[in-house]
């Protein structure tokens, strides 16, 4: 079976280079069947093992548009809606076109909080493992007796605890989305509500656990809706640092994120660096990740996508001075 | 997609020299230098950083006359091949004993403050591993990893100044009344706090830019961990007296054991975290010029192999060495072996070299 591979790109932007790199992957590609660009995304990606996603996968045509002005390519396949873009930095899962809509304050404001979503999402299970299993006076003494009071009366070690929510929170969440939408919901609010305040009134599970595991779920599920491919790698990343801290405490988390770090670190996507640009240092690749910045002040494209083209904003808001003189 | 592949920018050679510098001593820095050089702690650590501020001249001296070699290839040039592989050799025996001190640092940090139930394999089996694993990454992606992390030294100084508030000033009185030879004893010790400033020799052809600006940032780098040292042992001075610095073999952790910050009780557990990565980095900066010189003794194309030895020695031999005063019996060992590499190698070679080339520039300039 043939399916069709569109490439797509700006001829005077993306860097060719790029572009034969990808045609060359393209074109290396030899299986009886490709459904859907899941199955090009494997078999084009720098680092199939890694647990990040290297190519950006998006349904939103604007998304793509914009992707391509940043002089990156831009893939389809035959029959599916949903396209491939490439390279991408880690931040890139991290930007939505509605930051671009919005007022850059509110913009930054989002970026800034999916950020903190995605520390919060990997480390917080984590932390509050170590705290309880290891480091119980890094807390003063008025958090502490509440919290030693909720655990006191539970049969499971921390870790065990933990792992017994997190899977059962997965569990409904996998359930909501694949029943039918008229039960879905009903689910949802069974597992969250019913569910939650049971297994804290039968002792099995703390209520500080709880709290945790909450925050956790939402702080993974807010930025759903920038890229799905990216949460639910972090669900799964959340695990070994539990284990991590169940074991060796704070050290434990920590060497887990360095290790984790290192790894982002080393990742490239078709040539560029992953984790760019707090691993690279280009300052000026800051006003578009972390921040948003106004549309008038990023006057250049990001380096990572290479582009030939650099620049793709000049004087914009030029009337102003001259209005005042 | 090679592009790029291998090099190192000016901003990352700076992070990078600082991350290998700063290691497991820096806990335990205020204590040693305080038991020569006394209230004038500052100045020790000021001299100390006057002299490798010396030997990163002279290495650079070396260094600059063959801008696109590492020292052993530069060594191979001027002394030929079996006295450069010597050479080799003793610099990955010197990195493996800095390696090893730093883990038998780690473990009795790790062990008096957190983990006392912790066997030393393990504690040590995990810096092992994690080490192991960076190490094997290309250089360029441990400078961005250094770069990454020194976002942490920002909580450092963040945590150590939250203290200055509760300090007495007058500790520091009266300045200047340690006799000399105390002092550059305190300097002495100083000095194992700052090994890592030699990666220049080893990383220097993987980095973009003029020689000079290499050299301006390595020096800059090595002022800026003097700074970050001199605030440390202040701040140690202010708070404690002078009997309880010569008491406590970690102030840095006493003292931040008795402050709270919001949520926080005990500042010293998470100053304990962010320094397992100092010293982990630091640990992965010897792990990478141990392997590279491994590399050329055996005359390989890859140093990723070596990685795991030149990790595994120094695991070993910390872990059959249980006397608490290993590292102090080691010290001046240590002292000696780093002043031969370190200084009087390079020396060596720079004369060999000028020799050779007749006091001219040569070929590679």
């Amino acid at each position: 079976m043939k399916t069709k591979v569109a490439i797509l790109y700006m001829n005077d932007i993306a860097n060719p280079e790029l572009v034969k790199e990808i045609t060359k992957r393209i074109s290396a590609i030899k299986t009886d069947l490709v459904m859907s660009p899941g199955f090009i995304e494997e078999f084009v990606e720098d680092a199939p093992f890694s647990p990040f996603p290297q190519l950006l996968n998006t349904d939103r045509p604007d998304r793509a548009a914009y992707n391509l002005m940043e002089g990156r390519v831009v893939m389809f396949s035959n029959e599916s809606p949903t396209a491939l873009v490439l390279p991408v930095t880690f931040f890139a899962f991290y930007q939505s076109p509605d930051d671009y809509n919005s007022r850059f304050f509110v913009g930054s404001f989002y970026r800034f909080v999916r950020l903190v979503c995605f520390t919060i999402a990997i480390t917080l299970p984590a932390i509050y493992i170590g705290v309880v299993a290891f480091h119980f006076e890094t807390l003063p003494i008025k958090l502490l007796i509440p919290i030693k009071e909720s655990i006191e009366q539970i049969p499971f070690q921390p870790l065990v605890e933990a792992l017994i929510m997190e899977l059962t929170i997965e569990l409904i969440r996998e359930a909501g989305v694949r029943l039918p939408t008229s039960i879905g919901p009903v689910i949802g609010i069974v597992g969250g509500l019913v569910i939650g305040q049971a297994v804290v009134e039968a002792n099995l599970v703390s209520n500080v656990m709880v709290i945790i595991v909450a925050i956790t779920i939402t702080a993974t599920a807010s930025f759903v809706v920038t890229s799905n491919e990216m949460v639910t790698s972090l669900r799964l990343l959340r695990f070994p640092l539990m284990i991590l801290a169940a074991t060796f405490g704070f050290i434990g988390i920590v060497l887990g994120l360095s290790v984790l770090f290192m790894h982002l670190c080393a990742l490239e996507s078709f040539g560029t660096p992953y984790f760019a640009p707090w691993s690279t240092g280009r300052w000026a690749d800051f006003k578009d990740t972390i921040f948003r910045f106004p549309l008038w002040l990023m006057d250049k494209r990001p380096k990572d996508s290479r582009s030939i083209k650099r620049v793709r904003e000049t004087y914009s808001r030029g009337w102003k001075t001259d209005e005042t003189e | 997609m090679k592009r790029n592949r291998s090099r190192i920018s000016q901003l990352q050679l700076f992070t990078m020299v600082a991350q290998i510098m700063i290691g497991t001593e820096v806990i335990s820095l205020p204590h040693s230098v305080h038991e020569n050089a006394r209230q004038d702690s500052w100045m020790a650590i000021l001299i100390a950083g006057a002299i490798v501020q010396l030997v990163v001249l002279l290495q650079w001296g070396v260094m600059r006359r063959h801008p696109g070699l590492t020292f052993f290839e530069i060594s191979e040039h001027v002394l030929g091949k079996w006295i450069s592989r010597g050479i080799a050799l003793l610099y990955t025996g010197y990195f493996m004993f800095v390696n090893m001190l730093s883990m038998l640092n780690t473990f009795s940090v790790l062990y008096k403050w957190a983990y006392p139930q912790t066997p030393k394999w393990v504690t040590l089996g995990l810096v092992l591993l994690v080490g192991v694993y960076m190490g094997r990454q290309s250089v360029q992606a441990i400078a961005r990893f250094f770069f990454l992390v020194t976002i942490l030294h920002l909580f450092f100084i963040l945590i150590l100044l939250l203290s200055h508030g509760h300090g007495d000033w007058l500790n520091l009185l009266p300045v200047g009344r340690t006799p000399v030879p105390s002092i550059l004893l305190g300097a002495k010790s100083t000095l194992l706090a700052l090994l890592g400033f030699e990666v220049l020799l080893i990383v220097q052809p993987k980095v973009k830019g003029q020689p000079s600006k290499k050299l301006r940032n390595v020096s800059l780098s090595i002022w800026y961990v003097i700074a970050m040292y001199i605030l440390i042992t202040m701040t140690c001075l202010f708070y404690l007296s002078s009997e309880r610095l010569d008491q406590v073999p970690e102030p840095v952790m006493y003292m931040l054991s008795r402050f709270t910050v919001v949520v926080i009780e005990r500042l010293d557990m998470i100053f304990l975290s962010f320094w397992i990565v100092s010293a982990v980095t630091s640990f992965v900066g010897f792990l990478y010029m141990g392997s590279e010189s491994a590399k050329f003794v055996c005359g390989g194309t890859s140093r990723h192999k070596f990685v795991l030895w030149v990790g595994l020695v120094p695991f070993v031999l910390a872990l059959v060495q249980n006397n608490p005063f290993a590292v102090a019996n080691w010290t001046p060992y240590l002292e000696l072996y780093a002043l031969v590499t370190l200084a009087l190698l390079p020396l060596v070679i720079l004369v060999g070299s000028l020799l050779k080339q007749g006091g001219g520039r040569g070929k590679a300039a």
